[in-house]
């Protein structure tokens, strides 16, 4: 039994994360993971402060879904203070979330065809992915870490030229992204290298407690926590779902809900429109504590907040959907026949690591010890 | 089947050499450019670092040094200008653009920010929290006046500030008469009092599985009980310094009603006085001093027309008071806080400012006649009650005589 | 084929990511898209830190990076380039009174900075163009130098 060690440094990761495979000749037996290289102690940093310097610390949590962590947490205080927002606001939320939806699956696919060895694949995606990023900078003002979000509301209001120029790149994505998709599946070697590799099915995922494109690419249709949030309850909309819960399976559901996105984009335009007044409202914040959930890109995202009388944050705590997913790697790599199948296969579950980097305790229900948590995977 | 197939790659090796034939992937391949489009960015853009637009607008206040989540603003004096101006230190700005909202005046500038929020609703993110104490205000309104963006209001028993609107430049601090009238709690204490509670809280869950310790926590509470009994000083909580943060309801779950304000003493521990951040739990009396120690307000007496409206408005106790010799109010250097209250109001400006030994001299010189005069009204009163009750019991014996005579 | 043969004749870029948010990792993945092609130029975007010209770092220097990222520093052969990207990389950003020990330069050699949270890419591959070609010939020249002046230094 020898030891392959992914390090820190490596061609295919965007993240620091060190794993450490436990191979028998090219068959993959177990894994430890080993994490703690973008630990920065947020929770504690944000204690203490006004609730608008929350907002920024809270959305370099991680870059990539960095505006679902800024939703979640002002709409966690929006809850126990019971603060109504404005119509135009709640439609602009939507429009800025599901545009970053559609950026993040875009990335998390080509960086998977850049591990198949397939470049062309890849480079599309990068280059639909552009559309994308110029609709952002164009109504928020940035790329990444984009600061749109206020406890009471949005921070300013598109006008007309800006919707126009929304529904014209929206068309030039979708006659761009029918031509990856029909790429995707009728290719070859694409199909030979996902398909049948690290399955994971409905027992499996019931035990290790997997959400978001996981659990949907297993037939559990009902993990998509949007199907239960006040304003997208108004919209027309199905989750995306398959059934063998492979590598492929898993890219193909995250192909689908962009087209999903898309949809749900141009029926929140057509709502805002027959809206009117501000987009911001006065944030009268009680004392007191409560909680929220969210459907984020990966999956379901816990905020729990406390909050004195005039708006200054006590204590916070965040609990991010890769945490679950990481533990769902044990059982996918017992279909892995070769190294370069366990690395495709960690690329596809989509890691976010930064996001992960809090302490977990663990504590034993029937003795009462407690205990740090450590990812053994075997 | 095979034919099939290599037709298939023969369309696609021609597709592939039709495409690179042509004129425009020649050009661009021999000569790499990138496109000018996509290096201008949209009208939105916020570039790194934020300008300092109208310099001549600042009026030194510290909103901005206060709003900035990454400490990247400091104000430094200007020769130009002659006063202290912001300067940003490019390494650290991100761009948040919370400095540009805040300022009062319009000062800094990024992007289009300021033409997208105008007149907007915004809550001022502050480093340091300002609190009026309402057992220490004297109600004589010099905050109300100085603050320069009218964030002081007031109700009918004390002044009170508006967290939204305070832009933290401490002016009112400066001009207050009271010391620690208005108190102020900053970022860094609230770490040490968030971390004080937690470290109380759970060690005192850990003790109670252990034996040993509980021992520590019946022998406390059996001193707090025998002092309760000795003195009966009670705790209480002031309404308008508390900020409803729960730090002393998660160590004393079943002690204190923080939606009525009450607390029950027999459940009182006193470790929850070190936990409260703005001292809203106190136990005895809070003194008003002043902050002005060398001179004081006198009246007047020549111009003094004796209308007592002075001795109604000031708010401090006991310390204007009717001399019963001439009519007229005298003030107590030793518990004036000179808010000049009294000052204002008088309707013939009969009260000036002196020197406090001169005050305390003519002081001395009216509580020792007043204390003179009313001895001698006492015994004037004694003796009168003396004699008219002696007058008539010699009256009666009078008659009685007279009547046993005939 | 085409693409090995250039490739070989070309820089090569390693990113080190010493516990950012990815934000900026993300605005360097994006510079490779056809829109802004950094491939063009002759860049080729390698996490090879063996082969490595140019080192891109990024992220306030976290607790177990502080040895790490000097040995991975003395790995990389000569010559060589560091550029650090980000407001974390240069003075720790928001994240001041947590657990980091920025600024970068504090454990490696700094030749250029760049602000911002995250820089566009096209700022990132103007800073590269302007400053990559002059560096690495100022840096051969000082190794010469350095040579020279050991070999002077035995013979004598």
């Amino acid at each position: 039994m020898n030891v392959v060690p992914i390090g820190p440094i490596h061609p295919i990761l965007k993240e620091p994360i060190r794993l450490k495979l436990i191979v028998e000749g090219e068959q993959v037996l177990g894994s430890e993971v080993e994490m703690g290289y973008v630990h920065r102690g947020i929770e504690r940093i944000i204690e203490g402060k006004h609730h608008l310097k929350g907002i920024h610390l809270v959305e370099r949590v991680c870059g990539i879904c960095s505006y679902i962590h800024t939703y979640t947490f002002a709409e966690c205080i929006e809850n126990y203070s019971k603060i109504e927002i404005p119509d135009k606001a709640k439609y602009l939320r939507v429009i800025t979330c599901e545009l970053e939806r559609i950026h993040s699956h875009l990335i998390a696919s080509a960086v998977y065809n850049f591990s198949i060895e397939h470049e062309t694949l890849g480079m599309w995606g990068l280059n639909a992915r552009e559309h994308v990023m110029d609709l952002l900078e164009m109504i928020t003002g940035n790329r990444v870490n984009m600061g749109y979000n206020l406890v009471g509301g949005v921070r300013a209001d598109i006008n007309k030229e800006m919707i126009d120029k929304i529904h014209n790149k929206l068309n030039e994505l979708r006659d761009d992204l029918k031509n990856i998709v029909a790429a995707f599946e009728t290719g070859p070697l694409i199909g030979l290298r996902g398909k049948g590799i690290g399955v994971i099915k409905y027992k499996g995922i019931m035990k290790t407690r997997a959400v978001g494109p996981i659990a949907r690419a297993a037939a559990l249709p009902e993990s998509d926590w949007r199907l239960r949030h006040p304003v997208y309850k108004t919209f027309k909309f199905k989750p995306v779902w398959f059934e063998n819960g492979d590598c492929h399976d898993r890219m193909e559901v995250r192909h689908h809900e962009v087209l999903g996105s898309i949809d749900l984009i141009e029926q929140a335009l057509e709502a805002y429109n027959e809206c009117a007044g501000d987009v911001r409202v006065k944030a009268d914040i009680k004392g007191g504590e409560g909680e929220w959930r969210n459907e984020a890109h990966r999956g379901e995202v816990t905020y729990k907040v406390a909050t004195t009388n005039n708006g200054i944050i006590k204590r916070i705590l965040v609990r991010t959907p890769t945490v679950m997913n990481i533990e769902a790697m044990k059982i996918m790599f017992r279909t892995c026949p070769t190294i370069s199948d366990a690395v495709t296969t960690y690329t596809s579950i989509d890691p976010c690591v930064s996001c992960t980097e809090r302490t977990i305790i663990l504590k034993d229900s029937k003795t009462g010890k407690t205990s740090n948590y450590s990812f053994n995977l075997i | 089947m095979l034919i099939i197939y290599m037709c298939d790659i023969m369309s696609s090796t021609l597709w592939y050499l039709y495409e690179f034939v042509r004129k425009k992937r020649i050009i661009s391949f021999t000569c790499a450019k990138t496109d000018i489009e996509c290096t201008i960015p949209p009208k939105r853009y916020r570039k790194v670092p934020v300008i300092v637009e109208f310099p001549k607008k600042c009026i030194s206040c510290s909103a901005c040094k206060g709003a900035c989540p990454a400490f990247a603003i400091e104000l430094v004096h200007n020769e130009e200008y002659n006063k202290k101006i912001p300067v940003i230190d490019d390494g650290s700005c991100i761009t948040c653009a919370l400095c540009v909202e805040s300022c009062p005046t319009g000062v800094l500038e990024i992007g289009s920010v300021r033409e997208d929020v105008e007149g907007k609703d915004f809550s001022i993110p502050k480093y340091t929290n300002l609190i009026i104490d309402e057992e220490l205000c004297v109600n004589c309104s010099l905050c109300k006046n100085t603050c320069p963006v009218e964030a002081i209001s007031n109700n009918e028993r004390t002044h009170y500030i508006i967290d939204s609107k305070c832009i933290q430049c401490m002016r009112c601090i400066d001009v207050c008469p009271v010391i620690d009238a208005i108190k102020t709690y900053d970022e860094q204490q609230l770490k040490e009092k968030i971390k004080l509670t937690y470290d109380l809280k759970f060690n005192r869950l850990n003790k109670i599985n252990n034996i040993e310790t509980t021992d520590n926590i019946n022998n406390t509470n059996n001193e707090e009980m025998e002092n309760k009994n000795k003195n009966t000083e009670k705790p209480r909580i002031v309404k308008s310094l508390c900020i409803k943060c729960y730090n002393c309801k998660d160590i004393n779950l079943e002690g204190i009603n923080l939606e009525e304000y009450c607390i029950n003493y027999e459940k009182w521990n006193r470790k929850t006085l070190e936990v409260c951040p703005t001292t809203a739990l106190r136990i005895g009396e809070v003194k008003k001093i002043g902050k002005i120690k060398d001179k004081c307000y006198v009246v007047d007496e020549d111009n003094c027309i004796g209308c007592r409206i002075c001795y109604k408005v000031c708010e401090v106790e006991n310390t204007i008071e009717i001399s019963s010799e001439t009519r007229m109010p005298y003030i107590n250097p030793n518990l004036c806080v000179r808010c000049s209250l009294c000052y204002n109001e008088c309707p013939v400006y009969a009260i000036n400012l002196e020197s406090t030994e001169n005050v305390k001299k003519l002081y001395e010189h009216r509580k020792v006649n007043n204390e003179f005069k009313e001895i001698i009204t006492n015994d004037l009163n004694e003796l009168s009650l003396k004699y008219i009750n002696s007058l008539s019991e010699i009256k009666k014996e009078m008659k009685k005589l007279n009547d046993k005579g005939t | 084929m085409i693409k090995e043969f250039f490739r070989k004749r070309s820089l090569n870029l390693c990113i080190i990511n010493t516990g950012g948010c990815n934000g900026c990792d993300i605005e360097i993945v994006s510079t490779l898209a056809p829109k802004f092609d950094i491939e063009q130029y002759g860049i080729y975007v390698h996490n090879n830190p063996r082969e490595a010209d140019i080192l891109v770092i990024t992220g306030p220097v976290t607790l177990p990076w502080k040895d790490k990222l000097v040995e991975i520093y003395n790995k990389v052969p000569e010559p060589k380039i560091v550029i650090a990207v980000g407001a974390c990389a240069l003075s720790g950003g928001i994240f001041k009174e947590g657990n980091v020990y920025a600024p970068v330069d504090k454990f490696v050699h700094v030749d250029a900075k760049l602000p911002g949270c995250p820089p566009r890419p096209s700022e990132i591959i103007d800073a590269i163009l302007k400053i990559v070609p002059d560096a690495i010939a100022l840096r051969e020249k000082a190794i010469k130098n350095e040579e020279k002046e050991i070999s002077s230094e035995n013979l004598n």
